[in-house]
């Protein structure tokens, strides 16, 4: 894992240029998009590792838990290198599958059914990308994303069978984003996981197999058509607002960040719908700003579940006391979620925020900033109930969580802190070059 | 040092110093942080002193450090508003944090405290120098949440909702506020204020900043949250209301629209007409009340409608009553926090007889509260003075007179509290004075309301530099007078 992430760093010098290489039949490449991503699903991915060094100790199964994780890492690496469709698809599939089998690693109940839920809705989302690669093979006869732009630009465009293919990719690749309305195995799914996986699914599966697919093929083979880009737009502000609104009133500690990943991945994809430079920095910045703080937030969750055993808020009350670093690393998670300067999460939607008002996008503008108080209100409440106060008498006994989970936390809220501090060198390193891959030039 | 590299440190000293404090925290010497954070803060007040000089001869420092693309730069101005704000901030926050040592008690959440409290300061002196909006903004929101944590500092479940709702209503002021800001992005393609100098800005932008500025700076109707953040420490709510928090408002609208962009002309008279009813609708909600810091919550309220009054008519006058209101209001609040501590209750009403026992206090908070009210020979009353005859030369006659009216108002509820609390009968047991370095904070901050009009010419002077260097606005101006 380490490696991966020592590799994925060497790499970052590289972001401008595209390299291209062969194996297996199947070309990979690198350039700032994947790598951005690569960065992402890395960075998350060694915290999460690390945090279950002590964490999975009360499931068992160590080795399967982590050969599940690196096969979960392998595929998700896979999805962001290929060069063609159908490699995406099988990659995606790769991931998936050990998704599927960690969310049910509780074995209990709940787990299996989430995991049931996940598979079966995520079964419709593959079958309709399968049938928009079936499509698309059948009219150019190429899969590759050079050749299929090629082939798009040189007036293949015009073909309804292409358009036909784009609202099936829309459909499944936001199912596997969980962008409402196709969100309902998501709430499930990432609560009944253990936390470093949940913080996996949030952090990273949902952006690598739904917003980097869609990136991929609406700006890189689509070259963003307007009405692919005011679908997005649309489907971001609602995610955004229905996530939001449904969070406010959850008393799980994990559904309640669940529900504001939708919301959050609304804001990633109204950037990407506003599709001008702004909003397409602002929202590859918040799929990096979104990875960390929210795995930070769930693997905050996972620790007070370890030491508590539950996950209800109501039951909870003033664990900072006795739990100081999570209680401080979530405060920073909170922050950054609800934008609030120095913290990296306040950039992106500023950002998102300016590219809606360069595209005279008032009322999307106004809906952002609105959402972003409400944000900040039931992460309040949420920091209210479980951790700043008075300590809960039933919690007298508690003990921090152990040390490699204290590491992983830490590291993430430090990151979340220094991304702000130095956006500018993240955003001239990371981020310009992944967003000039997809408006090119610039 | 030259202005530049003095300016640098009186934001990093404070700003970054302050992590300092909670490593101290983690290796248990939890007793020394209140003297490293009145070290810090102590520091960056002493370098403001060097530069009162050149500002009072009229210097202008302008430089920019580049940061991303040409948006966001660390820009920073060291004129005379920027000087005059920073002297006076440091000064009171020096003062409350020399007091916190006899008040806050050794415990779990000292380090968060005192960490707090100088990231505070910190954030205070970058928006003073900062003249880059997103920078600007930053600060501003540390602020919030620096306030958010102090304000829920005794962690009763009551005092953290009313930490969450100052928090949510700065918070989204801030953000409706920062729309604003994109809006003028863009319009005019820049956030450096020295960019948008002189450029007339929209009623939709314009609104939202306001909105902004309004609930950083508790003006009626957003003021709501201030009178309930009396649950924080005593310090913090001196801090709050004298030294930082509702002065970033008024700092805000001086920078942004005195230095910088435009109203256009037929928002004057509104702006005139909001902040006088702000003045004059919390000074009889302060008639009504009878918890003390609440009392002086809602006269704070009542004084920053008056010093929007200032900003736009006679600038000197707002800037005076900056200095005056902090001074005298941040004693006001220190002597509330040694009545808590000898009688345990905010209650007016339980209390009486306190002078007998507490004669410093006594003094110090009769002496404040004359200030406040505005009568000869306190600081007060010379701001006052500029304020309300800069409405008259204003011809805004109407508004002058209600004016006056709230200021009546104001003697009257200072009096009849000092009454309440120092006067009459005896309705408490057992009272004592404050530990010794408290009594010795507030009667300097009583003497130094005096002082301050002993030695008018000298911040007149610096107010009256600052005057001259304002681009534009002033509703005097506008009238050709």
């Amino acid at each position: 894992m380490l490696a991966t992430l020592v590799s994925c760093l060497a790499l970052l010098p590289a972001a401008r240029v595209t390299t291209v290489w062969q194996a297996m039949g199947t070309h990979f490449a690198v350039d700032g998009l994947s790598l951005l991503f690569l960065v992402v699903v890395n960075v998350v991915g060694l915290c999460c590792a690390v945090y279950s060094i002590d964490y999975i100790g009360h499931y068992g199964g160590r080795a399967k838990f982590y050969s599940l994780l690196l096969l979960l890492v392998m595929g998700l690496n896979g999805v962001v290198l290929v060069r063609d469709i159908f490699s995406l698809y099988l990659f995606l599939e790769v991931a998936s599958v050990a998704a599927y089998v960690l969310v049910a690693y509780n074995l209990e109940f709940d787990g299996i059914e989430a995991s049931l839920k996940y598979l079966l809705l995520s079964v419709v989302a593959t079958g309709m990308v399968l049938i928009g690669i079936a499509l698309i093979l059948m009219t150019t006869g190429t899969l590759d994303f050079a050749e299929l732009k090629v082939a798009l630009a040189g007036g293949a465009g015009a073909n309804p069978v292409f358009m036909l293919a784009a609202g099936l990719f829309v459909a499944g690749f936001g199912l596997k984003a969980a962008v409402v309305p196709f969100h309902a195995w998501l709430p499930d799914a990432h609560p009944s996981a253990p936390a470093p996986i949940s913080a996996m699914l949030s952090g990273v599966v949902i952006k690598v197999a739904g917003i980097y697919a869609i990136v991929r093929l609406f700006y890189g083979v689509y070259t963003a058509p307007a009405q692919v880009l005011r679908v997005l737009l649309l489907l971001g502000l609602i995610s955004m607002i229905v996530g939001a609104v449904i969070a406010y009133f959850q008393t799980d500690f994990k559904r309640l960040l669940a529900y504001s990943s939708i919301s959050q991945i609304g804001y990633i994809l109204i950037g990407l719908g506003i599709g001008n430079w702004f909003g397409v920095v602002g929202a590859l910045f918040h799929v990096l700003n979104h990875a960390i703080f929210k795995s930070l937030l769930f693997l905050n969750s996972g620790a007070v579940q370890y030491r508590t055993g539950t996950r209800d808020i109501r039951e909870m009350g003033g664990l900072e006391n006795r739990m100081r670093v999570t209680g401080v690393t979530s405060t920073f998670g909170t922050l950054s979620i609800a934008g609030v300067p120095p913290f990296g999460g306040f950039f992106s939607k500023l950002f998102i925020i300016l590219g809606a008002v360069v595209a005279k996008q008032w009322t999307v503008a106004f809906l952002a900033v609105f959402f972003s108080i409400f944000t900040l209100g039931y992460f309040l409440y949420l920091q209210r109930r479980v951790f700043f106060g008075k300590l809960n008498e039933k919690w007298s006994e508690l003990k921090e969580a152990p040390a490699a989970m204290s590491i992983a936390v830490v590291a993430l809220a430090a990151t979340t802190l220094l991304v702000g501090v130095f956006f500018d060198s993240v955003l001239r390193g990371l981020i310009e070059p992944a967003a000039r891959v997809l408006l090119g030039g610039n | 040092m030259d202005l530049q590299t003095t300016a640098l440190a009186i934001i990093a000293i404070p700003l970054l110093g302050s992590l300092l404090i909670p490593i101290l925290g983690w290796l248990r010497r939890g007793k020394l942080t209140g003297y490293v954070a009145v070290a810090l803060i102590g520091t960056a007040h002493v370098l403001t002193w060097t530069l009162l000089g050149p500002a009072m001869a009229g210097t202008v420092v302008s430089f920019k450090i580049p940061f991303y693309g040409n948006m966001v730069n660390l820009s920073l101005t060291i004129d005379a508003l920027a000087a005059f704000m920073a002297f006076t901030s440091s000064l009171i926050a020096t003062l409350i944090a020399v007091y916190s040592l006899g008040y806050i008690e050794h415990g779990d959440h000292e380090p968060e405290y005192y960490f707090i409290v100088t990231l505070f300061l910190g954030a205070m002196m970058g928006l003073v120098f900062s003249t880059n909006i997103i920078f600007l903004y930053t600060f501003w929101e540390i602020s919030a949440l620096a306030c958010w944590r102090l304000i829920g500092y005794f962690r009763e479940p009551d005092y953290i909702w009313k930490a969450d709702k100052a928090f949510l209503v700065t918070f989204g002021g801030a953000v409706l506020m920062l729309l604003g800001f994109a809006l003028i992005y863009g319009q005019y393609g820049s956030f450096e204020i020295a960019e948008l100098k002189g450029k007339p800005i929209g009623a939709i932008a314009l609104v939202l900043i306001l909105a902004g500025i309004f609930s950083k700076s508790a003006t009626v109707p957003l003021h709501t949250w201030l009178p309930d953040a009396g649950v924080a420490p005593s310090t913090i709510t001196s801090l709050l209301h004298a030294a930082i928090l509702v002065k970033i408002g008024l700092y805000g609208f001086a920078r942004l629209f005195c230095n910088g962009l435009v109203i256009p002309h037929a928002w004057h008279k509104w702006l005139l007409v909001f902040a006088l009813a702000s003045a004059f609708i919390s000074a009889c909600a302060a008639l009504q009340e009878t918890n003390i810091k609440r009392l002086l919550a809602y006269s704070t309220v009542s004084q920053i409608g008056y010093t929007f009054l200032g900003t736009a008519t006679g600038y000197v006058g707002a800037l005076l009553y900056i200095m005056a209101h902090g001074i005298a209001k941040g004693g006001l609040f220190l002597c509330a926090g040694i009545i808590e501590h000898g009688t345990h209750t905010k209650d007016m009403t339980k209390m009486g007889a306190l002078f007998k026992k507490m004669p410093i206090t006594g003094t110090a908070y009769l002496i404040c509260a004359l200030s406040i009210a505005g009568i000869p020979p306190m600081a007060g009353f010379f701001a006052k003075w500029f304020v309300i005859s800069g409405m008259m030369y204003g011809w805004y006659r109407i508004i002058g007179t209600l004016a006056i009216l709230t200021a009546v108002l104001t003697l009257i509820y200072m009096l009849r509290s000092f009454h309440t609390i120092f006067l009459g009968q005896s309705r408490g047991e057992a009272h004592h004075e404050g530990a010794p370095v408290m009594v010795t904070v507030v009667a300097i901050l009583a003497v130094l309301a005096i002082l301050v009009s002993v030695f008018l010419p000298m911040p007149y002077a610096l107010a009256k530099v600052a005057a001259a260097q304002r681009t534009i606005f002033s509703t005097l101006a506008a009238l050709g007078r």
